[in-house]
């Protein structure tokens, strides 16, 4: 009973220890050494988007946010205290990026609001704003967190919104996973192939003695 | 490696694993942290921004504006408001240009004194700039009314020489704005200093206060000149002086002493009436311009705007520490 159980056991291992070689694997090609990982919503819309702190602000990281407008027209990207850029939007009718994800590494966003968005530029409540006919980028420190991130674009829709956070040590975990993984399967090759051995050399123990 | 250490590091092993599946250690793995809470007591804008803010309002006060009446003061109205856009557009239907005046000129590089605090609307900045030509030390206020609202200058005011201004708020703290008709904290309100400071300019009959001291150089500057005036006229006319404090747009910010300061606006007349003794008065040429005729056979009206900047203390007796006077209209009859 014993025996099998370890096989179970040695099995599920070596199983769990390639899911993770498999994970850590494709976590490193993707992040590559650098351990970038960039996240792209696509709005194709003139509703301003949003990107509010428990997005912006839960890595320690700087996060580069890059908008490309369609062509011809222009970009404008501006950072403000949370509440600020929920007072300036109001109910207005906004593109709010809800989290990431992985398996595409795309920007998660949802449509909120109903109203028309007010002319945001004209507001004195951005830390900082850039603008230009063509992609705009802007690195968001942790420094003055939290912070909300708004993106506007006049002239036409906003094509594209990238995500960029740089963390190496994320490569250096997807290694590890990988390192991990392949302990896994050997601890539980190891945990299976001794049980076989000791069914083969039972007997012959007993007819030593 | 015998069989039981095996079987302990892969169970370990394992373990390990399982548990790191866990939602908390996952978020640790990738460096995810909960985002941080937004402080609501602090100034809205880091100085820089603000500064940024005052410097670029303050250059469009200063710069010329072009256009006719019903326009100029379309334009104006995008950068000033309050007090500040009131002495504006009395000094164009003056027809005084505003570059050239006190209450407008600004130097280019602006000083923050210090913000309103919280998140709330509207918001203030005060800001100090230095009239190199003059060397006089301007204070600004710039109040941005609604979210989608920019800063407009609602105060700017000459300080006196040797004055200063005590400590606004501590630094990134934000001061609270205070309402004038608020005197928590304060031998009395705002208001009602003002007025006691307003009776007390009073001419000939000043109205003796406590409340506030007027001996600042405005008050003595006013005071000698209406005595100036007064004994010039001897028997042929009387001259009084009201001033009646137009505080609709005061701004008042709390002091980190818990003191006020109050940004305002008083209207000051001075009115000259003729007596018996005299036929008529010949008009100076300043006012023969302003009211249209050269000479008064019965009372020459002249109305001013005066702009102040007054500290109240938690205790003792409140001062003014700047201040200007803008003479806009008058009637002669």
């Amino acid at each position: 009973m014993t025996t099998i159980v370890k096989s179970v056991v040695g099995a599920l291992l070596a199983v769990l220890g390639l899911v993770l070689t498999v994970i850590g694997a494709w976590f490193a090609t993707q992040l590559g050494s650098s351990g970038t990982a960039q996240f792209t919503a696509r709005p194709a819309t003139t509703d301003p988007v949003i990107i509010r702190p428990s997005v912006l602000n839960r890595v320690e990281s700087d996060v580069v946010v890059t908008a490309t407008p369609a062509e011809g027209a222009t970009a404008w990207m501006a950072l403000a205290n949370p509440s600020d850029a929920a007072d300036v939007l109001g109910d207005a009718r906004v593109v709010s990026a809800t989290g990431v994800g992985v398996r595409d590494w795309v920007l998660l966003t949802r449509t909120v609001g109903s109203g028309e968005p007010p002319a945001l530029g004209l507001a004195d409540l951005w830390r900082q704003q850039e603008s230009a006919q063509g992609p705009v980028t802007l690195t968001v420190t942790q420094a003055q967190a939290p912070e909300a991130l708004v993106i506007a674009s006049e002239g036409g829709t906003l094509e594209t919104v990238t995500f960029t956070v740089t963390d190496k040590t994320w490569f250096v975990e997807a290694v590890v996973a990988v390192l991990a993984g392949l302990f896994l399967i050997v601890a539980g090759v190891a945990l299976a192939w001794p049980s076989r051995r000791s069914i083969d050399e039972a007997p012959t123990e007993e007819v030593t003695r | 490696m015998t069989r039981r250490t095996t079987s302990a590091v892969a169970a370990a092993t394992l373990a390990s694993a399982l548990l790191l599946t866990g939602c908390g250690t996952q978020d640790a793995l990738v460096g995810l942290r909960p985002a941080p809470a937004e402080k609501s007591v602090s100034a809205p804008l880091g100085d820089e921004g603000a500064a940024d803010i005052a410097a670029r309002v303050l250059a469009q006060a200063e710069a010329p504006i072009e256009g006719d009446a019903k326009k100029a003061a379309a334009a104006r109205a995008v950068f000033l408001a309050g007090d500040a856009l009131t002495v504006a557009n009395a000094m164009a239907a003056r027809g005084a240009a505003p570059a050239a005046t006190p209450d407008l000129a600004v130097a280019p590089k602006p000083t923050i004194v210090g913000q309103s605090q919280g998140r709330a609307w509207p918001r203030a900045i005060v800001a100090s700039t230095l009239d190199e030509a003059t060397n006089t030390q301007m204070l600004h206020v710039l109040v941005s009314e609604k979210p989608d609202q920019p800063f407009k200058i609602v105060s700017s005011v000459p300080m006196f020489a040797g004055a200063t201004l005590p400590a606004v708020a501590p630094e990134n703290a934000g001061s609270p704005m205070v309402e004038v008709t608020d005197g928590e904290g304060l031998p009395a309100t705002p208001e009602a200093v003002i007025k006691a400071y307003a009776a007390a300019l009073a001419f000939p009959k000043p109205v003796a206060t406590k409340a506030v001291s007027v001996d600042n150089a405005f008050a003595n500057s006013l005071k000698t000149t209406a005595a100036a005036q007064a004994k010039a006229l001897g028997k042929l006319g009387t001259l009084t002086q009201v001033h009646t404090p137009e505080l609709k747009n005061a701004v008042s910010f709390r002091l980190a002493d818990g003191g006020v300061v109050t940004f305002g606006l008083m209207k000051r007349t001075d009115t000259l009436a003729v007596t018996k003794a005299a036929k008529e008065l010949v008009l100076p040429a300043e006012y023969a311009k302003l009211t249209g005729k050269k000479k008064v056979t019965k009372s020459l009206t002249l109305n001013n705007l005066e702009t102040f900047v007054m500290l109240i203390p938690p205790t003792g007796q409140a001062s003014v520490i700047g201040g200007a006077e803008l003479l806009v209209s008058g009637k002669a009859l």
